[in-house]
Formats: structure tokens, C-alpha cells, sequence
């Protein structure tokens, strides 16, 4: 036996900064070239030389690189090994230099995943139950292995333009992909299994780490639940109910996918399918199987030790980190990029340097800082402050933490420009005071008033004087202005046609559109009117889950400004799962709530509403981590006594 | 180089008869309207392209190669794929044999 005569701490620690110098130290001694600044007359260089290079090289050759707003260093996942760390290309467009780092798909994959492993590493060990050495384990560790294999099989034209030179008609090439899938699922199991009861109150830290490997349309956490949702499947460990409702709606998903449309998952990388067809759809149906399955074994599994002190927390921690490597990302190109890779962005961080930012109308314009979307951070932040202020109003103190974490939610949620939350965070705030004050009724008169008085401003009061015969036409008008040479969809006809008929329909119709002008929805909502055309089994049962392929590539529209998605996590319901699925899920909460409604309380109710309003104007439902919080708080809550959860005990020592 | 002429170029047609083509300076090579053409480099980085199984042979038997850009990437990625299944045999070895283990002291 060899005695390593160090802490495994300090160990860890090398092996991360190894993880963070090494990649980009790539540099061939016997290279006598010398790293040129790129110059808008002459960018030959980086033409003549690719893959010369290494970024420490240019960075510490030309450094103003690193903090200069005109330059910008972006992955190139579709290189060879052997130009990882190097700079591939440099191209100008706008007036920015765009600096191309090369990248490997299969080398991020192992870099990736060493780093977030060992980052869980750090947590410490709390053992509950072992399932590591049972046949279960082995037989799910293969199967989802095989899965997530199969899930680069469907999406082919996707990982062609990501794997450099590696066949994807040759079984070879999956054999070794799988490989090595199955090597970084089997560590990081080692790695996650014993620290997953304390590692289910590190949920937000998903905002922080999406995980989506570089190339990949998966993340890390995608291993974590396919294999606990196999786990719990081999194990007879799921809900039948669930099971049979899920079999029923996949058979009509998969049968029904004779198309193929492609889709560029975009900022949605990690948790929607790039491509509409058979396979897509048959592993796409298997991944929200798995995951939804995963994602509830682990909640069951580890439900005692749920603990809000602890979530709120790493609210804070989330919360401060995010703005803060939000705005030096913006400001300093470099990091931008190493947030990028190291937390495995969706997209890279926002490049305005100003988050103050307002148009020339003076009003602000969002800033998503770090994370891919302004809208989803805005929840987030809220729902942060209103944990904290829960926190204070039980507990009556803040420590240092929780003011920087309030204060970084506040800031984060201002930058963001969400006005929906501003509006739900002051409504329970005030809901808050009124209660644990016990204020008077003319001064709760008064408050109610001023709060009135404050949600008109945040809305707009020109927008309420608009009559209710415009407010209400408005998604139909803004559907029918994306129209594209009379293509009509299915769903825009029958808007149409309720609309002059009179239909119940047209009723609700009308005050959707409303609601999605007081909402600011009103043209994306209309977008997706005239996108959306389901035949009669898909405005039933959608066209299969977290897949925008047949909406965005059946019906061609209008111009639009970018790829604006529905901006409604209703309507990418209506589209999966039709209207059915929408029926069922609400049906599931609904009868969860009112099944549990003696340990609900208000607070509970309060976060279970801001989520309910929340997911009727958001994407949430297409980013791991907005939906797997969710899924997560609203569990929480269902499941637990609320008194006992809402007191904030510090979690007891080990 | 029979093995090297099959990979690169496909197999050996039947009736195959190897001609000494360099003893005839005049040559032709006819193209095969059932051969797919292939794509063959030399050390130097210069590629042809071959339109039958006779001269894609007659090249590969001189030398020519196939890509060698595809030769070392190829080359890269199983010492990837033999780095990661080394270290993880490893790491399991130790595990289970208990080859390491960290001072209690520190």
C-alpha cells in the first residue's frame, strides 16, 4: 500500500486548477511563429496558421484581447484534437473580432465531466441507501449509457457538424462514444450517489451550472437522471398511473412522427431535440421519461432531508455568483469564455457591458448577464428574494450571505428586466407586512391602493385605457400580419373562424389576447398562432415532448427578428403534449395540492401561484434548470409539512 | 500491402490480373463507371483521385495512402479513448486493491 501523505482536499484543488490551466497551455515548443493581433485589414494570419497558436499564447502576446468589448472568443467544438486550446480562426463581423478557440467534442466531454465531477466531490459524503451493488445498478448504469448513445444516433445531423472526423454510419464510432459514456457515468455515480441527500438542496446551483457538455445536446445532470430514472424503472420504483397515461401518449408521438424538420436547439441545447422525426421523437420521448422518473426517485429518495435554509442558501450563492460573472463576463471577453466552457452555458454570457441599458425610448432593455435567458433569471432572482424575505420575516436576521444574496436578487432582477416578478415579488412582500404586522384596515385600504397604484405603473397605464375590442383582437391581428403569402395554420384558421362564429372559444380567445397584451406577449403569441398547425391527433396529444421541429419547419411564416420562441411554457405544452397532456398535468398538481392542502400554507401557496403565473409567460419548461427547480419546489411543497419547512432550522450537524 | 489495397481501395475483383503498368509509359487508366472514385494522398500532402479498382491499386501499391489528416485524428482518438479506459482501470485496481491510501495525519 502507497500513503499519500496530503489531503484528498488539496489533491482535488490541483487537479481543478490542472483542469483549468492545461487545456489552454497547448502550445508547440518548437513553434517559432508569434501570435499576431488580428487587424481589420489583415486577417490572414490566423488563415495561414490554424491550430498554431494556443490561446495563453495570443492572450499573453496581445492582452488587451482579454478585456477589449471588441474582441470575442467563441468554442469551435468541430476541431481536431490536436488544435484543442488553439485558436482555429479569426473572423470580423460587426466591427468585433471573433476569435475561434478550437474545441473537441469528445475532449470536452472528458474535461467537462472531470471538472464537474470533481467540483460534487467537494461536498461532503452523507451515505443513505447503496443501490451501487445491486444487479439494478449495473443493468440501468448500461442502459442509460446506451441511451444517451442512442440519443447522438437520432440527432446524426446535428452531431455531424460537432465530431471532427469521426463517422457517424460506422457502429465503431458509437461504440466508442459509448465507451467512454459509460466510463464518466460510472464516476460520476461513485461520485454523486453517497452526497446526493445533501446535493438535493444544491438545486439552484443549476442557473450556475447548466452542464451542457460543448457539442453536446445533453448535460451532465442528463446522466444522473436517465440513470435514476432507469434505476427507479427496473426497480419497479415509479408511479403506474404515470407509467400507462406516459406509454399511451408515446405511442401516438412516435406513430405519428413521419416527418423531418430540423430545429437549432440554440440557447434551448441540452434539453430540446434538434430534429422532428421518428427517432428524435422516440428519444425524446425516452429522455423525459427517464428524467421526469429520475427527477422523482431522487425527490422521494432523499424527501427528509429537504431543508429551505440550505436551498436559500444556495439561492444566495447563485444569486451573488451570477451577477457578478454575469458583469465580469460582459467586461472581459476571456472570462466570458471560460465561463462558458467551465459552467457549461447554453449560450455565452451577454457581451452589453451596461446593464442599465435602456432604448431610445428610455425603456430597459433586459440583460440576461450570465445566464441564457433574461426572463428565466428574473424568476429565479425572485423567487430568491421571496425566500429570503420568508427567511427574514421567520427568523428576523440576515446574516452576511443572505443580505448579499438578497441584494445580488434585487440587482440581478432589476437588470432583468422581468416586470411579471417585479409585480409578484412586491404583491407578497405586501401580503407579507399586512400579516405579520397585523396593519389596520384603512392603512391595508391604503396599501392596497399604493400596491394597485404600483402594478398600473409596472404594466403601463396607457395599456389599460386601450378598449377591450382592441386589447382582445390583438393575437389574431398580430397572427395574421406574420401570415406568409395566405399559408395559414391549422390553429390561426380556427381562430379565424371561432372568432366570426362566436364560439365559447372566441370568448376565451379574446381574453387571452388581453392578457397577453397586458403581458407584452401579444405578438409572440401571435407568432405562434400563425406557426402553430396541428392536425386533429396532434391538438390532442402534441407532437411529441420538448421537440420545436414541426412547429418552427411546417408553416412557413413571415420575417421575424430572431427565433423568438412561444414565450408561454402553456403553449410548448399545447405543442408536445396537446391538450390532453395539458388537462393531465394540471389534473396531477391540481389533485396533488388539494390532496395535501392541510400542510400547505401560505407561503407555500404563494411560491406554488408565483410558479403557476410564472409558467404561463415563460420558456421555463425548456430549460433543465428552470424545469427540474420547479418540478423541484413544487414537490417540496406538495410533499412536506410547510410549517416545518418554512421555519428555516438550520440543517443539523452530521 | 494486399490488406492496405483492400482497405483503402475495396476488395479484389475476380479475374483480377495485376498489369506492369509501369513498364508502359504511354498507359491509360479507364475509368469504371462502377467504381466509386476515392480519394488517395501522398507523404506530401498531394491527393489524386482514382476511378478504377486498377488504378486505385496501382497508387496504393506505389505509396499513396489514404488521408492522412483522417489517419491522425483517427490515431488521436483511440489514444483518447485508451487514456480514459486506462485511467479508469486503474482507479478501479487501486480501489479494490487498496493500492493508496491518504495519511491519517494530515
Amino acid at each position: 500500500m502507497i500513503e499519500i501523505n496530503v489531503k484528498p482536499k488539496y489533491l482535488k484543488i490541483t487537479f481543478v486548477i490542472l483542469l483549468v490551466l492545461l487545456p489552454w497551455l497547448t502550445s508547440n515548443p518548437l513553434n517559432e511563429l508569434n501570435a499576431e493581433l488580428p487587424r481589420q485589414e489583415d486577417l490572414t494570419f490566423y488563415e495561414i496558421n490554424p491550430c498554431k497558436i494556443s490561446i495563453s499564447e495570443f492572450i499573453f502576446t496581445n492582452f488587451q484581447t482579454s478585456y477589449q468589448d471588441h474582441y470575442q472568443f467563441k468554442t469551435r467544438d468541430y476541431s481536431s484534437i490536436s488544435c484543442f486550446g488553439k485558436i482555429a480562426g479569426v473572423s470580423l463581423i460587426n466591427d468585433v473580432f471573433i476569435i475561434y478557440v478550437g474545441t473537441n467534442s469528445l475532449v470536452n466531454l472528458v474535461i467537462q465531466g472531470l471538472f464537474w465531477i470533481i467540483l460534487i466531490s467537494f461536498v461532503k459524503k452523507r451515505t443513505v441507501k447503496n443501490i451501487s451493488n445491486n444487479k439494478y445498478y449495473y443493468f440501468s448504469l448500461i442502459s442509460s449509457s446506451y441511451f444517451l448513445t442512442y440519443m447522438i444516433y437520432a440527432e446524426k445531423r446535428y452531431y455531424d457538424t460537432k465530431f471532427y472526423l469521426l463517422d457517424l454510419n460506422n457502429q465503431s464510432s458509437y461504440f466508442f462514444i459509448f465507451s467512454i459514456l459509460i466510463i464518466l457515468m460510472k464516476v460520476l455515480l461513485d461520485v454523486f450517489l453517497p452526497r446526493q441527500s445533501i446535493l438535493i438542496n444544491y438545486f439552484p446551483f443549476l442557473y450556475l451550472f447548466a452542464g451542457v457538455f460543448g457539442g453536446y445536446n445533453f448535460t451532465i445532470y442528463a446522466f444522473i437522471f436517465t440513470f435514476l430514472g432507469a434505476y427507479s424503472f427496473w426497480t419497479k420504483n415509479t408511479n403506474r398511473m404515470f407509467n400507462k397515461i406516459y406509454l399511451l401518449f408515446s405511442s401516438v408521438w412516435i406513430l405519428n412522427a413521419s416527418n423531418r424538420y430540423f430545429f437549432e436547439p440554440g440557447k434551448l441545447r441540452g434539453f430540446t431535440s434538434s430534429v422532428y422525426d421518428f427517432n428524435a421523437v422516440l428519444s425524446w420521448t425516452l429522455f423525459l421519461f427517464l428524467i421526469v422518473s429520475g427527477l422523482s426517485y431522487f425527490f422521494r429518495t432523499n424527501r427528509k432531508y429537504i431543508n429551505f435554509y440550505s436551498i436559500t442558501n444556495s439561492f444566495c450563492y447563485t444569486s451573488i455568483f451570477t451577477v457578478l460573472l454575469g458583469y465580469i463576463g460582459a467586461n472581459f471577453p476571456i472570462i466570458n469564455f471560460l465561463n462558458y466552457f467551465y459552467s457549461g452555458q447554453q449560450r455565452f454570457g451577454i457581451r452589453t457591458t451596461n446593464p442599465l441599458i435602456v432604448n431610445e425610448w428610455g425603456e430597459k432593455i433586459s440583460w440576461r448577464g450570465y445566464y441564457s435567458s433574461a426572463e428565466s433569471i428574473g424568476e429565479f432572482y425572485g423567487i430568491a428574494i421571496i425566500l429570503l424575505i420568508y427567511m427574514y420575516f421567520k427568523l428576523k436576521k440576515f446574516s452576511i450571505l443572505h443580505f448579499a444574496g438578497f441584494l445580488s436578487s434585487v440587482v440581478g432582477l432589476y437588470f432583468s428586466n422581468n416586470r411579471t416578478v417585479f409585480v409578484l415579488v412586491f404583491i407578497v412582500f405586501i401580503i407579507l407586512i399586512y400579516k405579520e404586522y397585523r396593519i389596520k384596515k384603512i392603512t391595508g385600504v391604503a396599501t392596497l391602493f399604493l400596491t394597485g397604484l404600483v402594478v398600473s405603473y409596472i404594466i403601463g397605464f396607457q395599456n389599460l385605457t386601450l378598449p377591450y375590442s382592441f386589447t382582445s383582437e390583438i393575437i389574431v391581428a398580430e397572427a395574421l400580419n406574420y401570415r406568409f403569402d395566405n399559408i395559414t395554420s391549422s390553429f390561426l384558421e380556427f381562430a379565424i373562424r371561432s372568432r366570426e362564429s362566436e364560439y365559447i372559444f372566441s370568448y376565451i380567445y379574446s381574453f387571452i389576447g388581453f392578457i397577453a397584451y397586458l403581458l407584452n406577449r401579444a405578438e409572440l403569441w401571435g407568432i405562434f398562432t400563425s406557426r402553430y398547425n396541428p392536425s386533429d391527433i396532434e391538438i390532442l396529444f402534441g407532437s411529441g415532448p420538448l421537440n420545436f421541429g414541426q412547429l418552427y419547419g411546417e408553416i412557413l411564416i413571415g420575417e421575424t427578428r430572431s427565433l423568438l420562441l412561444p414565450h408561454s411554457s402553456m403553449l410548448s405544452a399545447l405543442t408536445f403534449s396537446g391538450l390532453l397532456g395539458i388537462f393531465s398535468i394540471l389534473i396531477f398538481v391540481i389533485f396533488r395540492i388539494y390532496k395535501n392542502r392541510k400542510f400547505i400554507n401560505i407561503q407555500g401557496f404563494y411560491l406554488i401561484t408565483f410558479i403557476g403565473i410564472n409558467l404561463i409567460k415563460n420558456d421555463t419548461l425548456n430549460y433543465f434548470a428552470s424545469f427540474s427547480l420547479y418540478m423541484f419546489i413544487l414537490f417540496a411543497i406538495v410533499s412536506n409539512r410547510n410549517e416545518k419547512l418554512f421555519s428555516f432550522e438550520r440543517p443539523a450537524a452530521k | 500491402m494486399e490488406k492496405k489495397v483492400i482497405k483503402i481501395c475495396g476488395g479484389y475483383p475476380q479475374n483480377f490480373e495485376k498489369i506492369d503498368i509501369s513498364s508502359n509509359p504511354n498507359y491509360v487508366f479507364l475509368n469504371d463507371p462502377n467504381y466509386g472514385p476515392i480519394k488517395v494522398w501522398d507523404s506530401d500532402g498531394n491527393f489524386v483521385f482514382v476511378n478504377s479498382f486498377i488504378e486505385c491499386e496501382h497508387y496504393v501499391s506505389g505509396g499513396w495512402d489514404k488521408n492522412p489528416v483522417v489517419d491522425k485524428e483517427t490515431n488521436l482518438q483511440t489514444l483518447l479513448f485508451s487514456g480514459v479506459v486506462l485511467v479508469f482501470l486503474f482507479f478501479v485496481i487501486s480501489k479494490k486493491y487498496s493500492i493508496f491510501r491518504f495519511s491519517k495525519n494530515d
